[in-house]
């Protein structure tokens, strides 16, 4: 059984020596620590990931904007264009999926810009069945259907 | 659909996931239980509604048999592992003692086709063309692309004016349901062209396609549930005639008829060169020429024999038929341009290349919506087979088709003619499939509590307290 309400319970720490450091480290390398992106035998699930990115934007909900420093030497910095390239640049970063040339990083993040499919992934991953079940592709194109049923209910 | 069998109500993908979140939540808060996808896969195998015989058979099957209830010696292998007895027990319970709590088989709805889906929102799409008159037009590339059921707002609102979007999204989860519920039927192999042309489109021949039972099927389901709110031209002759009347009688069904029947024959089904959805087609186009100028022959032979012994009316009738066919020859001559000459042509071997090829550049009108998929006319493992005609096609021709616009995915290759025949259809199947949907609800339904002792007042005493592990 899993850990109820668990929150960072994503992915498993490639050495066993990190799971008492990386409570005390940075958000953002801690989760780069945690990622088990390269190691075949045990790839972190989509679910797994999307929680990752949950924990990410809870914490810093301007994640995929570059840092300031960046953003100050590339034209036009803050305006929306080029937002899409940008936030999968940012993603494959944080996520630490370099290197993974068959990651759906570009459906990932056009799942994380609808915001009704964001809402209910982020929820939906919340629980053990979620995180197995959820499909970066699958979901990608469920939302592209235009079907889902997000209006005045609760 | 197997899905739909399976699956506790006609829900989509929203609706579904509530469900599943609300179950997991509760069983998270309450009983401090989290479930994994196989015990879940377990759970959603339980009838809808269900009995409390059918919660003790799924987690104590040896029960009935037993005089004392021990949970760790009669509880499933496998299910639930993560928990101890007591858990197990209280997993039990929750499930026994709340016919509320349900399961819905999301893995099943989970594999739902790509395919399957892009079908649903063309339906969508048609459906909301019907009773929109000022559908949204989705830019190829747009980042803002507001559901489906939006469009449906016009329409519904006449019926239900206080609880109109509502009452989209239940009109939606109703066509969607009835579109999975007849795929095979919408992505028949002479229907499916039927999907890629919308009512702007073929304002004048839109209608065509309710002889065949599925299209006519969606639209008294829309009919019966909005009334005679349709806007677009193409269906305003539904706001006086009730779509259930309707059977249209400017269309032959033979040759299609004949079509349909040609995938079940051994011999066709065999062999991969000759089923399909470009073969039968193919036949049907070819075919249909061939069976009209049969049917005048015929027709013309019994009116000029004065009907040997039958009476006038039936001359008279055959009369009719004889105007209908001949106008139906002459339109599929003018639209096919060179349909019968290509037809001899290929009976004496003189077209060389018989390989379907993509549509030419210049045949491919502006994709229209939708995320940068395909369009529709893509659906399908072979839409990109041309037509025969095309090969007949003259520039000319090709240029006097009408304009698409962005609300219309439908490629002018692929556009049934005008005069394209369609099934008749059977209407007693019909009305049985929309009884059954119309009675359907998306809320959970209440269970019976049973009398025979196995009821969910009579919970059997399986207890804790008389574990032998304790």
């Amino acid at each position: 059984m899993g850990t109820p309400g668990a929150g960072v319970s994503i992915g498993r720490p490639r050495f066993e020596g990190l799971n008492s450091t990386t409570d005390t480290l940075p958000l953002e390398l801690s989760i780069q620590l945690r990622a088990n992106r390269e190691d075949l035998s045990l790839p972190d699930s989509h679910g797994q990931i999307w929680t990752e990115l949950s924990t990410l934007a809870q914490q810093d909900a301007e994640w995929y904007r570059p840092p300031p420093a960046d953003a100050a030497a590339g034209s036009r910095p803050g305006l929306p264009t080029g937002l899409a390239k940008r936030m999968e640049a940012q993603l494959t970063e944080k996520l630490g999926l370099q290197g993974q040339t068959t990651f759906p990083v570009r459906r990932l993040g056009t799942l994380w810009r609808n915001e009704h499919w964001r809402t209910m992934i982020t929820e939906w991953c919340q629980y053990p069945l979620g995180q197995s079940t959820f499909n970066i592709s699958t979901w990608e194109w469920m939302s592209s259907c235009r079907i889902d049923e997000v209006g005045p209910r609760p | 659909m197997t899905i739909l069998t399976r699956c506790c109500s006609p829900q989509f993908w929203f609706a579904t996931f509530r469900q599943v979140i609300h179950t997991l939540r509760l069983l998270r808060e309450q009983h401090q239980v989290e479930v994994h996808s196989s015990d879940w896969m377990r759970l959603a195998r339980l009838p809808h509604p269900r009995q409390g015989a059918d919660v003790q058979d799924l987690f104590f099957p040896q029960l009935p048999h037993e005089h004392e209830a021990d949970v760790s010696r009669l509880r499933v292998k496998g299910f639930f592992d993560g928990l101890d007895d007591v858990g197990y027990d209280q997993v039990y319970s929750a499930v026994f003692g709340d016919p509320t709590v349900q399961f819905p088989d999301v893995h099943a709805l989970l594999k739902t086709s790509a395919r399957e889906g892009k079908v649903m929102r063309t339906m969508m799409t048609h459906v909301g063309q019907w009773l929109n008159r000022d559908a949204y037009r989705v830019a190829d590339r747009a980042s803002e692309k507001p559901p489906l059921w939006k469009d449906l707002l016009p329409g519904v609102q006449e019926r239900h004016p206080d609880d109109a979007a509502d009452r989209c999204l239940e009109l939606q989860q109703r066509v969607l349901t009835f579109v999975r519920e007849h795929l095979a039927d919408f992505t028949h192999a002479t229907v499916e062209p039927f999907l890629e042309v919308y009512p702007g489109h073929a304002v004048d021949t839109y209608a065509e396609r309710f002889a065949h039972d599925a299209w006519r099927g969606l639209l008294i389901l829309v009919y019966d549930f909005c009334g005679p709110s349709f806007q677009h031209d193409a269906l305003l002759r539904f706001n006086q005639d009730e779509p259930s009347r309707v059977c249209d009688p400017s269309t032959s069904t033979i040759a299609r008829g004949m079509c349909q029947v040609l995938e079940t024959i051994p011999e066709v089904a065999h062999n991969p060169a000759l089923r399909g959805t470009a073969a039968v087609q193919g036949l049907w186009r070819d075919l249909q020429p061939v069976v009209l100028r049969w049917a005048i022959g015929r027709c013309e032979r019994f009116v000029s024999t004065g009907g040997e012994s039958d009476g006038r009316e039936t001359v008279s009738a055959v009369k009719e038929q004889l105007v209908r066919y001949r106008r139906l020859l002459d339109a599929d001559g003018s639209s096919q341009g060179t349909g019968s000459t290509e037809v001899a042509a290929r009976a004496e071997g003189r077209l060389a290349d018989e390989r379907p090829r993509p549509p030419r550049a210049e045949e491919t009108p502006p994709v229209h919506d939708m995320d940068a998929s395909p369009p529709a006319a893509t659906i399908g493992s072979e839409r990109t087979t041309p037509r025969l005609e095309q090969r007949g096609h003259t520039s000319s021709a090709r240029a006097q088709r009408p304009q698409t616009d962005h609300s219309d995915t439908a490629p002018a290759s692929s556009k049934p003619r005008a005069d394209r025949p369609s099934i008749q259809p059977a209407p007693p199947a019909v009305h049985r499939d929309l009884d059954h949907l119309l009675g359907l609800s998306s809320r959970p339904r209440k269970l019976k509590r049973a009398s025979d002792g196995r009821g969910w007042r009579s919970r059997p005493r399986v207890s804790a307290v008389s574990f032998s592990s304790s």
